[in-house]
């Protein structure tokens, strides 16, 4: 390598860093400034009295504990769910022939292409219609959302999975087989184990799917309150005259922490991840 | 082992594909019918809607707003992802190859985290910079007066979807570029060939089917992003109206189901075709 060549690609690399991270920064600097400043006309970039009322205000207004705990909720049951249903679809449509399985793929890969926006309308039809049967997963309830992310995940995670599926050897199954294993007990001791990974990657993009989600949270919750997720809970802080910057940053931060662990615990393989599900 | 437990096969693919045909395609295919009726929101024809053909889709290819809608909406898939997001994503996979290691995973993490942060919490936060009295970028540009997402909504917008987005490419040519073959760079070099002509004549012909994979998926997702409804909500005065907006606004703002859902079936149409053009292009490659 040749050293001015590396030393110009670092200095760039650090300017698009720092352009990347900026409103990043700006978001945890403004949660944790004192009010004066945040609404001072010359704004400092950084803070000498830090300080957590912003947090506060942030959790004790309107619920916001409520409200997280509902987002909390949606986004795990969607993980938890369709880590199953994807991980034995993928397997089905990896590891058996059957017919209609080519057909069954490319609808995977074109469902994926539907624009979200115009579902909206027949969903929210649909999503009445069930909670006259059963108020559970209809409007207003929590159960409406997690129908919708689950079946949204559901294309994704499966394209994902069967490269990770396809990658464990025929042979060891043919070895399970003749050890005499169970086709069950294969899937859950040798081919789950094996495909780990990859379930990591598939849950972490299912989670930020239904713990990003605006528009569903937006059409299917109207009328209660109780039953709202955190992007709304944002909007408390937003006033025609007076936005309450503070607030909104703290609750950004709030917002943001669970999506931040799940992707320092994963980052590694998210990336490898992706990129296998990519390339196959 | 082909042919053995079909019966067990079905099973496990069925909850997936149930779920998927029901809350997906369902919706999908009802759609396109209320894009042929006169459905309201509310008012005589939410209780009673008539089928008027091909009225709607006549009105909509008739209406300003959609044409306007169209054309704002090219301009973003193509300035923010066709252009913005597969060039710098380009870039950094190609810049971070030569970069030492902490430098490399901190600038992967902080453009990742771009991508998967929360709609709505990015969006608050590119408000904040760009907003007029007291924006972050008026202040640091010493120009409280400019409201950057009203004077300047479009590119705003680009600039947004750019920062947010370029993630996916990134990853994409980062794993693209590992399978070009050190020795064919080497020998580039070798022969005196600078960057730009490397780039041209040795990586371009190995990369070129996730160039066009990169493209397309970037296109979709930015053609069918919302959220620009979170931070211009399409206005000032329909000048950041791009199409998911508009049949957002149509439908549950102003309540016209009919005429939004052609909206969508036209979206969804467009969306299937390149979809299918995309299949082709690969199956003929391979």
């Amino acid at each position: 390598m040749r050293r001015p060549g590396r030393l110009i690609a670092e200095l760039v690399t650090v300017v698009v860093a720092a352009v990347v991270a900026f409103p990043l920064y700006w978001m945890v600097l403004t949660a944790l400034k004192p009010a004066d400043e945040v609404i001072s006309a010359d704004p400092r970039p950084w803070t000498l009295a830090p300080t957590l009322d912003s947090f506060t205000r942030a959790l004790t207004v309107q619920s916001f504990g409520r409200y997280f705990l509902n987002s909390l909720v949606v986004a795990l049951v969607v993980v938890v769910l369709s880590l199953l249903m994807s991980f034995l679809a993928a397997t089905a449509l990896t590891r058996f022939r059957f017919r209609g399985r080519t057909t069954m793929l490319i609808m995977l890969l074109v469902v994926q292409m539907v624009p979200v926006e115009a579902l909206t309308v027949p969903l929210f039809f649909m999503m009445r219609s069930v909670g006259d049967a059963v108020p559970l997963f209809g409007l207003n309830h929590l159960g409406s959302l997690v129908l919708v992310h689950l079946a949204f995940s559901m294309p994704f995670a499966i394209w994902m999975l069967r490269g990770f599926v396809a990658a464990v050897p025929v042979e060891l199954e043919e070895a399970a087989t003749l050890d005499g294993a169970s086709r069950f007990r294969f899937v859950w001791q040798v081919l789950f184990p094996l495909v780990a990974p990859g379930l990591v990657a598939t849950s972490v993009l299912a989670f930020i799917h239904a713990w990003n989600d605006f528009l569903f949270a937006k059409t299917f919750i109207i009328s209660a309150a109780e039953n709202q997720t955190l992007p709304l809970a944002l909007q408390v802080f937003v006033k025609p005259d007076q936005n309450d910057w503070g607030a909104i940053m703290a609750g950004s931060t709030l917002m943001t922490i669970p999506v931040l662990v799940f992707f320092v615990l994963v980052q590694r393989r998210l990336v490898s991840g992706l990129a296998g599900a990519v390339k196959g | 082992m082909a042919g053995l437990g079909v019966a067990r096969a079905v099973g496990f693919v069925a909850p997936a594909l149930l779920l998927v045909g029901v809350f997906l395609v369902f919706p999908a295919l009802w759609t396109l019918y209320i894009g042929v009726t006169d459905y309201q929101l509310t008012g005589p024809a939410a209780a009673a809607p008539s089928a008027v053909g091909l009225d709607n889709f006549a009105a909509v290819l008739d209406d300003a707003l959609f044409t306007n809608s169209l054309w704002l909406t090219a301009l973003f898939v193509l300035g923010s992802a066709v252009v913005g997001q597969n060039a710098l994503g380009f870039a950094l996979a190609w810049l971070l190859r030569r970069v030492r290691p902490w430098l490399r995973r901190t600038t992967e993490g902080l453009v990742l985290l771009a991508w998967i942060l929360p709609g709505p919490v990015v969006a608050y936060l590119w408000f904040a910079v760009l907003s007029r009295d007291g924006g972050t970028l008026g202040l640091l540009l010493d120009d409280p007066t400019t409201a950057w997402l009203v004077q300047y909504p479009m590119v705003s917008l680009v600039v947004f979807n750019v920062w947010r987005g370029t993630a996916f490419s990134m990853l994409l040519y980062t794993s693209a570029l590992a399978a070009v073959p050190p020795s064919q760079l080497e020998t580039a070099r070798l022969v005196g060939a600078n960057g730009w002509q490397a780039v041209r004549d040795v990586v371009f012909p190995h990369i070129r089917g996730h160039v066009l994979t990169n493209t397309l998926l970037i296109s979709l997702w930015t053609a069918n992003d919302f959220t620009p409804f979170l931070l211009t909500a399409g206005g000032p005065n329909h000048e950041s109206e791009v199409l998911p907006v508009l049949i957002y606004r149509q439908a549950l703002e102003g309540g016209r189901l009919g005429y939004a859902s052609a909206m969508s079936s036209l979206l969804l149409v467009g969306n299937l075709v390149v979809a299918l053009v995309y299949l082709r292009l690969l199956r003929r490659r391979a």
